[in-house]
């Protein structure tokens, strides 16, 4: 009699498997006997495996664990309307960021650079934020040069015609970009122009915007709303908080590996040995319970490190650039490079706009020779007087940052200020970010971008906002004491930058398995339910296969 | 076959969930042995020997 029915299977095989080979095959009549065999073999085999497997299906399905969550879709929305009112009410930018201004510059600045497929783009993005704030361009607002004027004037009437292809638009850039190659520069310069001039317009909009998303959002002033805005984050991380059904999800969807989670493999072994001391019992619930609360905060912590740690080299060249202003004091109090150059760029456009009269106002004679000559040397100086617009405003963009980074700039400025600054200024972090990581590809500048905005804008950091810019601060050494008065053990060298991850996976190992040891499963339960999950995928596959 | 058969305790609540799985795995890892084995008969080849 055999008690265990996988004693009695794996004999039975063992058995079947010698029968098989040695049943001779030689004639066709022994081969008929052969496969009759190996057939009423296989047909009792499906049996079992038919049965054992509805077994494991319905043993499976009894483990199966649903812990509900809160539904977070009303915080999401709570946060991104505040995350509005946050970039709406920033104080240390102006209209020129909270328009998006700042981003179509950057994009029509580095046309050249990144081959955006569509100038068009950039342009309708330009001309759908005049309108929004009520302003609506006409090609006599299109004058910076001639050739502006003469593409804009086309541009518009494709626009206005709503015309999909703006081909007759191509033709008459084609043929202008011959003459005057810096036309998109020019367009550039004239939608700068055309920002500044309307400015009290703007500024009025966002007034009106301001004023609409404090009253949506209950928010009295900037440090009302981040404010709000933390509380909102806090709770969404609570809701959003990993429990067993997400590691069981995880694990059955091959993002985490169960196997680690047994208690005799060495993964689960490393982790422990790392970071628990061998004085706490890891049996012990009270014992495992703080160690697992201080985990949790030295995950978070090392989550933010790890950011941190992927911009340092923008916070290193921001340090570079301005610990000699800082010990300056004199060139901070008398600093006046962004109203010298905005004066600057004021008496060239006038000198443009001098020029660019007599080239409007004149009338070709055809056959006046001279009159024909004078109109090309004045469309070749209006083109020179751009170029050096060009070049100033270029200047006026590193002047304009900079006025702002003085008015904060300190000894104190912490990583925190600076994470602000830059996303209170995407052009300037986007420009920033091209340097310092020598990026060329547009796509790879906006991932950074993007992920960088998402660490400035988290408002539960905390390591960052006690790391002074121009300290020499060992952020490493000093989690790393923290944590040891927790009694974690964790050394220096274990927040290595190449560490971060394996740290990052460590912990979560650790909390994931005290969870589990908490709960009303268990890690075997939970493997049984990877394992049968693993059966059913393959057979699927296998079906499609087929 | 039918005398063996009839010793077979077919109670997988004896087995532990590794068991189970291994239990399954050998069966089908079995099958799969079988499919393998089974010769092809080519019939007009066999007919002329």
């Amino acid at each position: 009699m055999n008690n265990n029915f996988l004693d009695f299977i794996n004999r039975d095989i063992e058995a079947k498997k010698t029968l098989i080979t040695n049943t001779p095959t030689k004639t066709k009549t022994n081969k008929k006997k052969f496969n009759a065999t190996i057939e009423s073999i296989e047909e009792k085999y499906e049996e079992y495996r038919a049965s054992t497997r509805n077994y494991l299906l319905a043993k499976a399905r009894s483990f199966e664990i649903n812990e509900t969550k809160a539904n977070v879709d009303k915080l999401q929305e709570r946060i991104v309307e505040l995350e509005r009112a946050r970039f709406l009410l920033n104080p240390i930018n102006t209209y020129v960021e909270k328009m998006g201004f700042d981003d179509l510059i950057y994009q029509i600045s580095n046309y050249d650079t990144f081959n955006f497929n569509s100038l068009n783009d950039i342009i309708n993005g330009f001309l759908d934020k005049f309108e929004q704030a009520g302003i609506v361009l006409t090609a006599t607002h299109f004058d910076y040069t001639c050739y502006v004027h003469e593409y804009m004037s086309a541009y518009l009437e494709a626009r206005m015609r709503k015309e999909d292809k703006y081909n007759k638009v191509s033709e008459i850039f084609e043929r202008i970009y011959w003459v005057n190659p810096d036309l998109i520069s020019h367009i550039e310069l004239n939608f700068r122009k055309l920002i500044r001039d309307n400015a009290k317009k703007f500024e009025a909009y966002i007034s009106s915007l301001q004023k609409e998303v404090s009253t949506r959002n209950g928010v009295i002033n900037y440090m009302d709303c981040l404010n709000k805005l933390k509380d909102a984050y806090e709770q969404i991380n609570d809701a959003k908080k990993e429990n067993v059904t997400d590691i069981v999800l995880l694990a059955k969807s091959k993002q985490i590996d169960i196997e680690h989670f047994l208690e005799n493999n060495k993964v689960r072994k490393a982790a422990y040995d790392a970071l628990i001391p061998t004085t706490v019992d890891i049996k012990d619930k009270s014992q495992m319970h703080k160690i697992c609360e201080a985990l949790e905060k030295l995950k978070i912590n090392i989550e933010e490190y790890k950011n941190y740690v992927e911009f340092a080299p923008l916070f290193k060249d921001f340090k570079d650039e301005y610990e000699k202003v800082l010990s300056d004091n004199t060139q901070k109090e008398e600093y006046k490079g962004l109203k010298n150059i905005s004066e600057e760029i004021k008496a060239k456009e006038a000198e443009l706009e001098k020029i660019n009269k007599k080239i409007f106002g004149s009338k070709i004679s055809f056959l006046d020779f001279r009159s024909e000559s004078n109109m090309k040397k004045l469309k070749a100086e209006s083109l020179y007087v751009a170029k050096e617009l060009y070049e100033l405003y270029k200047k006026y963009d590193k002047e304009y940052f900079k006025d702002k980074v003085l008015k904060e700039l300190d000894k104190t400025l912490a990583i925190s200020d600076l994470l602000t600054l830059y996303y209170s200024f995407d052009f300037v972090k986007k420009l920033a970010i091209q340097r310092v990581y020598n990026i060329t590809d547009y796509n790879e500048i906006i991932k950074y971008s993007d992920t960088f905005d998402l660490f400035a804008m988290n408002p539960l950091n905390m390591i960052v906002a006690g790391i002074p810019i121009f300290g020499t601060e060992n952020i490493a050494r000093v989690i790393a004491n923290k944590y040891r008065l927790n009694n974690l053990s964790i050394i220096e060298d274990d927040l290595r930058e190449d560490n971060l991850s394996s740290m990052l996976n460590k912990i979560s190992l650790i909390l994931r398995i005290n969870m589990i040891e908490n709960s009303q499963t268990s890690i075997d339960k939970i493997w049984f339910m990877v394992q049968v999950a693993k059966i059913i995928d393959k057979e699927n596959k296998e079906d499609t296969n087929v | 076959m039918k005398k063996e058969e009839n010793k077979v305790d077919f109670d997988l609540s004896t087995l532990s969930l590794q068991e189970l799985i291994e239990l399954y795995g050998n069966i089908t890892e079995f099958l799969k042995f079988l499919e393998e084995h089974k010769i092809i008969l080519e019939e007009k080849v066999e007919e002329d020997e």
